[in-house]
């Protein structure tokens, strides 16, 4: 393998990493503060890209330039997605936040299933087209290492990743998400309020997942109403393999399945692409449940 | 201040208080004593909102908490400081100070209020930048109390914060709290199975078995009376 090879390879890996951590970032978030693994979470990232992709259908028609019809879509299906997240909240768990573990991830399923088959109902069962905004134009003259999706890509996720570490670290509400996490009857004894805070959250993880889901339909130029269930798992994947509930955890388990697979599908078999994030799963799961960078946290009384 | 009024109150399984009936006044420090189980912390619970009431009623100056959410109740000023500390472990403490003040939007006050902690527990500022879960139980405890001042109560709660702690520390918290009333004029409500030195604290004292106030008085009273004296005290 030669090392402009390499690094293709690894480029590519790193940028399957930054959407999977931005799935993922939703699911340790509302991991962390209900304790519950929201399956529907796929679907919010199959939705932004509908919603986006239905937006440009919509707004093309207006006779915008296109860098503010692109703009104007993308904000407005972030903002539609992070709405379905709100609302699978209030709908689907919100009443049933204190009953058995069980019962919330019962509902979780149902809702997943219950989007994936609105979606195809509504839409189709086959491939839509996306308008490829992300070109694979390479970056540099004599080499295809970087090209310019990879990069818009990067740049995003890193942004989006500083905004919220700053977010968790210093805001007030980022500090109640972090009372509610540690302890949560405590957090209630210093009056955060606790149903405001977690709507944030599910709000926060569906920005990112929106954002996720339309930077990788802009990048391939297709979407299905089943490429949420994938994502979904191997975001899920990669938040258990950093530590659920940790949000730096799940950054690092995103990029780690992300190089995995890139390398996995080059050195061994693209055949076996969706195969590694079980594998890894299950060595996780029998080697440090609580994942790379999780605490073995004792129960609460 | 706060009144309660023949409140039955418990858990979905059991109610556990009784037609329990208790009154603190403003500026008064009053301890309800009782052994394991006895329901102390579900009395507490009960004002804060964390337990379901099946009946009475449950009044702070004058309206109805009952209803009410917790979030709101600490609007109020009716501060409570569980039992086993609960700090946040993944804070520091300077972090853990600031979650007291969630609330309050004067940054001056707060500060003044950070730097009155500071001066009751002074352990606490040289260890401001360390995280709550490596803190020792006497600091845990101090911190736990310092984060109840910082919303600056009105009632404060207090669920057995003697418990666990070297005898010299228990007197260091038994002190800091005669001197927040005293200070800072705010009424408290301790609960604690420490009954000897929590007598020796407040002004007022129920006494609590089985959900049950089965004797109530003044603090030097209830320390002379044989069955306090036999059942809490140690005989002596
Ligand atoms: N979460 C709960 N669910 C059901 N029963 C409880 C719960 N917490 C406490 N109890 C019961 O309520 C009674 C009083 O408990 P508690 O108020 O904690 O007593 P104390 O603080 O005086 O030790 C006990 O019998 C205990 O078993
Ligand atoms: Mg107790």
């Amino acid at each position: 393998m030669s090392l402009e090879y390499f690094l293709q390879v690894f480029v590519s890996g790193f940028t399957r990493g930054s959407i999977y951590a931005l799935i993922a970032l939703g699911y340790t978030m509302v991991y962390g503060i209900i304790q519950l693994i929201n399956f529907a979470h796929g679907e919010i990232y199959m939705i932004g890209a509908f919603s986006l992709l239905i937006l440009i259908g919509v707004l093309s028609m207006l006779n915008l330039p296109v860098l503010a019809l692109i703009l104007i879509a993308v904000l407005v299906s972030i903002l539609y997605s992070a709405g379905y997240g709100f609302t699978i909240e209030r709908l689907a768990y919100r009443q049933i936040r204190n009953a058995q573990r069980l019962s919330l991830l019962i509902s979780a399923i149902g809702m997943s299933m219950f989007l994936q088959n609105y979606v195809l109902l509504a839409q189709t069962s086959s491939f839509l087209y996306f308008p490829k905004f992300l070109e694979d134009i390479p970056l540099f003259q004599n080499t295809n290492i970087l090209n310019a999706s990879q990069a818009v890509i990067f740049s995003a996720t890193a942004l989006i990743m500083i905004l919220l570490t700053v977010f968790v670290r210093y805001t007030r509400t980022g500090k109640a998400m972090r009372a509610l996490s540690q302890d949560r009857t405590m957090a209630v004894l210093v009056g955060v309020p606790t149903n405001r805070t977690i709507s944030i959250t599910f709000i926060i993880g569906s920005i990112t997942a929106a954002i996720g889901g339309g930077l990788v339909s802009a990048q391939i130029g297709q979407i299905h109403f089943y490429m949420g269930f994938i994502a979904g798992i191997k975001a899920f994947v990669a938040a258990v393999l950093g530590g659920i509930g940790n949000i730096p955890g799940a950054v690092l388990g995103s990029f780690i399945l992300g190089l995995t697979e890139s390398f996995g599908t080059t050195l061994i078999s693209s055949d076996y692409e969706d195969v590694f994030a079980f594998i890894i799963l299950i060595l996780i799961l029998i080697v440090k449940p609580s994942g790379l960078l999780g605490k073995n946290r004792s129960e609460k009384v | 201040m706060l009144k309660i009024e023949s409140v039955n109150a418990g858990y979905r399984e059991a109610v556990v208080l009784h037609e329990m009936t208790i009154e603190v006044n403003e500026g008064e420090i009053v301890t309800l004593i009782g052994g394991n189980g006895a329901g102390k912390s579900t009395t507490l619970m009960t004002i804060s909102g964390l337990v379901k009431v099946f009946g009475g009623d449950v009044l702070f100056e004058g309206t109805s908490l009952l209803g009410v959410t917790p979030e709101k109740i600490v609007k109020h000023g009716v501060i409570h400081v569980p039992e086993g500390r609960r700090i946040f472990p993944n804070m520091s403490v300077l972090e853990n100070l600031d979650m007291g003040s969630m609330l309050r939007k004067n940054r001056a006050e707060i500060d003044k209020d950070r730097e009155n902690v500071f001066e009751l527990f002074p352990i606490l500022h040289e260890r401001r930048n360390q995280v709550g879960s490596t803190l020792s139980g006497g600091e845990q405890q101090m911190l736990a109390i310092g984060r109840g001042l910082m919303a600056r109560p009105k009632l404060l709660l207090l669920d057995e914060p003697s418990l666990g702690l070297a005898p010299i520390l228990v007197q260091q918290i038994f002190s800091v709290i005669r001197k927040i009333r005293d200070d800072q004029g705010c009424t408290v409500f301790l609960v604690e199975q420490n009954a000897n030195q929590a007598l020796q604290v407040s002004d007022r004292g129920y006494v609590l078995a089985t959900g049950e106030i089965k004797l109530s008085g003044e603090s030097d009273i209830l320390l002379k009376n044989e069955d306090v004296k036999n059942t809490y005290l140690g005989a002596s």
